[in-house]
């Protein structure tokens, strides 16, 4: 803090024309302002070090073959030796600094990459990218703890992630397993994280990573994507678990951007349910009962271990809640399953059943946002209803006086909805002020 | 803790500079004590995110028939003995699942794919060999130029084109490539 203000805050107390409580909060809101110049410093400087790294790595690729063998290889090392004396620097000398040691520490990701990448084009070596980005992230992940850098976590979660999805999704493919164990690698960091700043930014984006990269995997651990339903069955298990464990003790008093389990989870059941919702998708339903190929990947015994634990979150929450607060949309992936084994042969029941689950979950938010005379909420369960609307808009099974009947009834809901709570939320805010 | 950071950090800078100096060491042994393959192939330009732009090889001898007594394995290594033809091209000799105790030029390659065969009354598999310097990397510009050079020359049954490569114990490198019985780079002087 400036040491004028300081002087003229120490004056205006000692004139009695400020209290020193006022001089304490003045102080306190230049400290303030001044860390968050810092957190600003420390955005500028990382970014302005993945510029300068991406730079060079586009540099290099453009491969100069003008220059000698030796040259290159001279080149190849340079930016790995300057990142590493930055490192080093950081490490003995600047500790303390945020800054230094995040912008080293993604300097010198990138610079492995960099080095890897120019000695592999200088010798022509082939080789997946899946092979070169997995020696990378092996290569930096101590970065990660000794100069604990969280952009670097951040970027090695993106890595091992494009690793997973090549090894996975790619021709020919195999279940990316070592996918798991660089995970577990970020593990005691994580757990450093949460220890530490467990209301902090940085758990709520590394989270969002977790959260992502996982999602974008899970697939991936399937060999056979013939039995399409499974892999909903799956992907759904896993948003269930997402939106539990999102709407749990721990997370549900998050903001919606900060709790990416539960904004995740929640999307991914509804975009789901909305893509069974329709005729067609139930019509495509594989007639060949063999799953001999599905059940020697571990996909399955994934998605039952997630019914497993979603049992015992929606148990936990009955024990201590009883029906009245029993949320839908965790269960979702229940009914759908039931749904498939039941009605594969029926899709007409399919589609009804899920069209109906999806209008019990947009009505457990409307009633959530009544009782807490909260419009966002509310809004969000008449939204669902709209967007469920619009598609049957398009469903030429429906006929037309139904469909016009469903939107004049979503129309005037939604007036009606938010009239009811604008009412009631006038009553409150007169209610107090009398 | 703090005081293990430093040593640590510098183990970390070691193994940094073990896993590219490794790569260096074990081409440049190749390009020192190898002995030269003429490879003929035709390629295509493809793009790696890091590396770059560069033209890959399709070897022309890229297959192996052998009786199915061998056991090879898909996704396992196979090491590829090599010999000159009669126009001084390299021709596979042997295909083995362990490593040549005879011969020291051979390469250490997958299979890309297993075909099943028989050829009077006797089984026979055809193994498509992948080898390890399929990539030949260029300046991004002349890249495609290459790849257009090869499709003109390939359409000319008089012109072969062909890989220089350095064979030594199972690793090999790619020393040039002859477009035209002029080596890639002097096309583009």
């Amino acid at each position: 803090m400036n040491a004028a203000i300081l002087k003229e805050l120490q004056e205006l107390v000692r004139s009695n024309v400020i209290s020193q409580e006022t001089a304490d909060n003045i102080e306190t809101f230049y400290r303030k302002r001044k860390e968050d110049n810092n957190k600003f410093t420390i955005i500028l400087s990382i970014l302005g070090t993945i510029l300068v790294a991406l730079g060079i790595v586009l540099v290099v690729a453009h491969n100069w073959d003008e220059f000698s063998r030796p040259i290159k290889t001279i080149f190849a090392f340079l930016p790995l030796v300057l990142a590493q004396l930055l490192c080093s620097y950081a490490i003995l000398k600047r500790k303390d600094s945020i800054a230094w040691k995040e912008s080293s520490a993604t300097f010198l990701f990138f610079s492995v990459g960099t080095c890897m990448s120019l000695i592999s084009q200088i010798y022509h070596i082939s080789g997946s990218l899946s092979s070169f980005l997995f020696t990378w992230m092996l290569l930096i992940i101590p970065l990660v703890y000794l100069l604990s850098s969280f952009v670097v976590a951040l970027l090695y979660i993106g890595g091992i992630t494009w690793y997973a999805c090549l090894v996975g999704y790619g021709s020919p493919s195999e279940v990316p397993y070592w996918y798991f164990v660089l995970l577990l690698l970020l593990l005691p960091s994580y757990l450093r994280m949460t220890i530490y700043n467990p209301g902090g930014n940085a758990v709520n984006i590394f989270n969002w990573f977790v959260a992502l990269s996982f999602a974008c995997c899970f697939g991936s651990f399937a060999r056979s994507w013939e039995h399409f339903e499974l892999l909903f069955i799956g992907y759904l298990a896993l948003f269930c678990f997402y939106y539990l464990v999102g709407t749990s003790d721990g997370f549900s008093q998050k903001r919606i951007m900060a709790n990416s389990f539960f904004t995740l989870g929640l999307v991914g059941i509804l975009v789901i349910l909305y893509i069974w919702s329709f005729d067609w998708v139930w019509q495509g339903l594989s007639t060949n009962t063999d799953l001999s190929v599905f059940f020697a990947s571990p996909f399955p015994y994934f998605t039952g271990l997630l019914f497993l634990l979603i049992m015992y979150f929606i148990a936990t929450r009955f024990k201590r809640a009883g029906w009245n607060r029993l949320d839908p949309a965790g269960a979702s992936v229940y009914i759908f399953t039931i749904s498939i084994l039941l009605f594969r042969y029926t899709p007409r029941m399919g589609v009804l059943v899920i069209n109906l689950w999806l209008l019990l979950v947009a009505l457990y938010y409307i009633r959530k946002g009544s009782q807490r005379t909260h419009l966002g909420i509310l809004n969000f369960g008449l939204l669902i209803i709209t967007i469920l609307a619009i598609f049957r808009f398009f469903d030429d099974t429906i006929p037309f006086v139904w469909r016009g009947i469903i939107f004049l009834l979503t129309g005037v809901g939604i007036f009606a909805a938010n009239i009811i709570i604008i009412k009631r939320k006038k009553a409150i805010a007169a209610n107090q002020e009398s | 803790m703090k005081i293990l950071i430093l040593p640590i950090f510098i183990l970390l800078v070691l193994v940094q500079w073990y896993v590219p100096g490794k790569m260096i060491w074990n081409k440049e042994k190749v390009h020192l004590s190898g002995k030269e393959f003429k490879f003929e192939t035709e390629p295509v330009d493809p793009i790696h995110p890091f590396k770059g732009r560069y033209v890959t090889l399709n070897f022309v001898s890229d297959t192996f028939s052998f009786d199915s007594s061998l056991q090879i394995e898909y996704g396992k290594d196979i090491y590829v003995e090599l010999v000159e033809n009669r126009n001084g091209f390299a021709e596979v000799r042997n295909i083995s699942n362990t490593i040549p105790t005879n011969n020291d030029y051979y390469i250490t390659a997958s299979i890309s794919s297993i075909s099943s065969t028989t050829q009077n009354g006797i089984n026979r598999s055809l193994v498509f060999i992948e080898y390890p310097f399929e990539e030949y990397y260029l300046e991004e510009y002349k890249a495609p130029k290459v790849e257009e050079i090869f499709r003109s020359i390939g359409r000319d049954t008089l012109h072969t084109t062909y890989a220089i490569v350095k064979v030594l114990n199972g690793d090999a490198v790619i020393k040039d490539i002859i477009l035209n019985n002029r080596s890639i780079n002097e096309h583009f002087r």
